[in-house]
């Protein structure tokens, strides 16, 4: 009755984890912070993703479903000739589509029209599964507007402000 | 029969010592422009203990801007430079992000 038991729940287990997906960091890095008061912030999150392949994880599975020792022979020669192709140092798996991340640059446009982005933090990270991933830049910030608060001389003193600001920097 | 028992406990000695020290290895580094003004320095770390490699989220970096926020406050934080380590310990390692910048009170 107990290795029943163990028999349905260790299944369960490894697939609720294998599915769940183990999240990897490839890189991090933190823009300029603005943690100035009076400054109105407006917080983002962009994200775009990809789905990478990791031939030797898949050749590996087709390997395991495949009953005859020929095509597992020709499943490896296969994998001989494509690893051929994916020498070099690269992070996270293959993709399909290179350009997946370059309309990033709009959409933080569109999400910013301003131009005014600070607290930037970006990410490059993977989601692994069995065979494939989820190849993911992720983009949190903040849009930062005028000065909220200002002084009696309004205007002048946002240009007093800005110039001391210019010579801090 | 008695040195091979001392060397034997030495051995597995340095074998633990090493393991506990971690080796570390750098997976990236990044810099934002430096200001003249460095004269306050601020310092943030988030880390997270990943056991067997299993590791669901990243979200432990989201911390990072806050607790670089907490160090300065109403003020700009600039020159970020960013570290990205692993510290590899036996069967388990640690995932650190570390933020080193300089605060520009408004």
């Amino acid at each position: 009755m107990r290795q029943k038991v163990l028999q349905l729940v260790l299944p369960a287990v490894a697939l609720t984890a294998t599915m769940t997906g183990c999240a990897i960091l490839h890189h991090a890095q933190v823009g300029d912070i603005d943690n100035r008061k009076g400054v109105a912030h407006r917080p983002f999150e962009l994200k775009v993703s990809e789905t990478g392949v990791n031939m030797e994880e898949a050749g590996d599975i087709a390997k395991s479903l495949s009953r005859s020792k020929q095509a597992n022979k020709d499943i490896e020669n296969a994998l001989g000739i494509i690893g051929l192709f994916q020498m070099g140092p690269k992070t996270g798996n293959p993709v399909f589509n290179d350009g997946y991340a370059k309309n990033i640059v709009n959409d933080l446009y569109r999400e910013c029209p301003s131009g005014r982005i600070t607290n930037v933090v970006s990410i490059r990270e993977m989601r692994k599964y069995p065979g494939i991933s989820g190849e993911i830049v992720k983009i949190t910030g903040t849009c930062t507007g005028d000065r909220k608060v200002r002084g009696k001389g309004g205007a002048k003193a946002s240009s007093n402000e800005q110039a001391k600001d210019t010579e801090n920097l | 029969m008695q040195l091979a028992k001392r060397i034997k406990k030495t051995l597995l000695g340095c074998a633990l010592m090493i393991n506990a020290a971690g080796c570390v290895s750098l997976q990236s580094v990044s810099l934002t422009q430096i200001p003249a003004k460095r004269d306050n320095k601020v310092t943030a770390s988030t880390d997270k203990w990943i056991i067997l490699g299993f590791n669901f989220d990243n979200d432990y970096v989201d911390k990072l801007t806050e607790k670089l926020k907490d160090k300065c406050e109403n003020g700009q934080i600039r020159g970020i430079l960013t570290k990205d380590e692993t510290t590899s310990y036996f069967l388990v390692f640690k995932r650190s992000v570390t933020a080193t910048g300089y605060c520009i009170k408004a």
